[in-house]
């Protein structure tokens, strides 16, 4: 059987998953919310029909469902809840076969010995939400000792495991204690350098992947969908009327354009949500006259999507152009030759060569999905497929 | 230490306790959002891209004519909704929508302070 997953794409390409005896530490900063990365992992393990185990002292089990659901990822029916938390508040703790309730949450001999005898009936995964609540709750060398009751449970059991803790200003040698504990450590921080805000997760360690540098990842957690590596800008450019905002229309269900009688004048913008990935696309216009408001829209991108029209090479020098004006050369591009089917549309080498593209550099054909629906005044839906294709290229060189 | 989002956060709060302010924004002058305080049916990714678009075309519209100051303010209006966008920085644009029928005037100087204070908070 496969080993456990984390559910968020970027980390199960880059750590192949969660394997058996390996433990592993989300520490989150206290702006910054660990607990959504709990909810996909679980999740992901239990479509898996992967036996998952939690320890829960963050919230009731009840709610902690809730919050599951309302992210569209709800548990089957099979999660198993080790509930410490009802205890605490006196809340009658909810009887169910999934739910073992720790009758006294206080009793630092029963923590223990609950998550001991229940790991040994065999789970797949166990989750601990949250290891700074232990700490807080008794002491961080408690905490430090429940992590080794489960090291040696995971151990014994052949169980992953990982832990959730948000960092309210412990001591680095108690980070320390727990960080030396685990496999991998990721860290989850709020990013604010210049004007961009949002939050990252970075792989900060791990023990069995080596010789490979991580690289981290901006992600917003949304309702309904989770964790989502988020790309807050990706430019949309290239001449006029090759496609620009067809392209970002097909892409994005709620794209909003500013236009006249089929040409933009100000800007496209489009959320795009894209196989666990969101990203905002702006597309500029592609006429001179609006070449004063190319670096805005450009500046702040991250990869650029360029779009030519197959069917007239005379405008590629003004792509190039176009690369330069929104002061994104250099950044990753893909390129899309769009109406690639028309009549005198040129192959993908000749295009290459035109641009002088490198052979590293993405580069997609496109074509209308119906050529007898092309109305000159709203944007053409493009084949799904080829804008399909042009996103994953681009995500493939961001990641 | 509050983090910066959260001072502008506060910002944005206090904003909104002077009358006729419906919500607040503070957005990129590339049209990414920063801080908002806007209703949840207003998509900001969407309001930041088109406010930003406007402030830069108005600058640039400004220019052509031969200003040589900064821009001041962007204002658009229409029966029932007001929007007031002002340049917090060089790289943030504050923008306040209120209702039609405000005390513009008060309006425009809480803008103002709010929009040095978000400045300096950025610049730090």
């Amino acid at each position: 059987m496969d080993d456990p997953l984390f559910g968020i794409g970027k980390l199960d390409s880059d750590l192949n998953g969660l394997p058996p005896k390996k433990i592993a530490l989300f520490s989150a900063s206290p702006s910054v919310g660990n607990e959504v990365f709990g909810y996909q992992m679980i999740h992901e393990n239990l479509v898996k029909g992967k036996k998952v185990l939690l320890y829960l002292n963050r919230t009731s089990p009840q709610s902690y469902k809730t919050e599951m659901k309302e992210y569209n990822l709800p548990d089957n029916g099979n999660l198993v809840i080790i509930d410490s938390y009802s205890g605490i508040t006196g809340i009658q703790p909810e009887q169910s076969k999934n739910i073992i309730s720790v009758s006294n949450p206080y009793d630092r001999t029963e923590v223990k010995d609950k998550i001991e005898t229940e790991l040994k009936k065999g789970y797949d995964l166990f989750l601990l939400d949250s290891v700074s609540l232990l700490a807080d709750f008794f002491d961080f060398e408690y905490a430090v000792s429940v992590v080794d009751v489960i090291k040696a449970a995971a151990s014994s059991h052949n169980i992953s495991a990982a832990l959730l803790l948000t960092d309210w200003g412990y001591t680095s040698q108690q980070l320390d204690m727990i960080s030396s504990r685990v496999n991998v450590q990721i860290d989850i921080k709020g990013i604010e350098k210049r004007v961009i805000f949002g939050q990252y997760f970075a792989i900060i360690k791990c023990d069995w992947i080596v010789g490979r540098k991580f690289s981290s990842a901006l992600f917003k957690s949304v309702k309904p969908g989770g964790i989502k590596i988020y790309f807050p800008k990706i430019l949309v450019t290239g001449p006029t009327d090759a496609g620009k905002t067809s392209f970002i229309h097909t892409a994005c269900k709620d794209a909003v354009s500013v236009d006249r009688i089929g040409g933009t004048i100000a800007l496209d913008h489009g959320n795009l949500d894209f196989e666990g990935y969101k990203a905002d696309l702006f597309g500029t216009p592609g006429q001179e006259r609006f070449d004063p408001l190319l670096k805005l829209l450009g500046g702040e991108s991250i990869g650029v999507i360029l779009i030519v029209d197959s069917s007239r090479p005379e405008q590629f020098p003004r792509a190039i152009e176009m690369l330069r004006k929104t002061e994104t050369y250099g950044l990753p591009v893909v390129v899309v030759a769009n109406k690639a089917d028309l009549p005198g549309a040129i192959s993908s080498d000749e295009i290459r060569e035109k641009l002088h593209l490198d052979m590293s550099t993405p580069l997609v054909q496109t074509v209308a999905e119906d050529k007898t629906k092309i109305d000159p005044q709203n944007p053409t839906k493009l084949k799904i497929d080829g804008v399909r294709k042009a996103l994953e290229s681009l995500f493939d060189i961001l990641i | 230490m509050p983090t910066k989002s959260e001072s502008i956060k506060l910002i944005l709060e206090s904003l909104s306790r002077t009358g006729g302010v419906r919500a607040s924004a503070v957005i990129s002058t590339n049209g990414l959002p920063i801080v908002n305080n806007i209703p949840e049916s207003v998509d900001p990714n969407t309001f930041a891209a088109m406010l930003a678009s406007m402030v830069g075309a108005a600058e640039t519209a400004l220019r052509a004519l031969g200003s040589k100051n900064a821009l001041d303010r962007v204002v658009s209006e229409s029966k029932d909704v007001q929007v007031t966008a002002v340049k917090a920085g060089e790289d943030a644009i504050l923008a306040i929508m209120t209702d039609p029928a405000v005390n513009w005037g008060l309006i425009l100087l809480e803008a103002r302070r709010s929009a040095e204070q978000i400045a300096q908070i950025l610049k730090t």
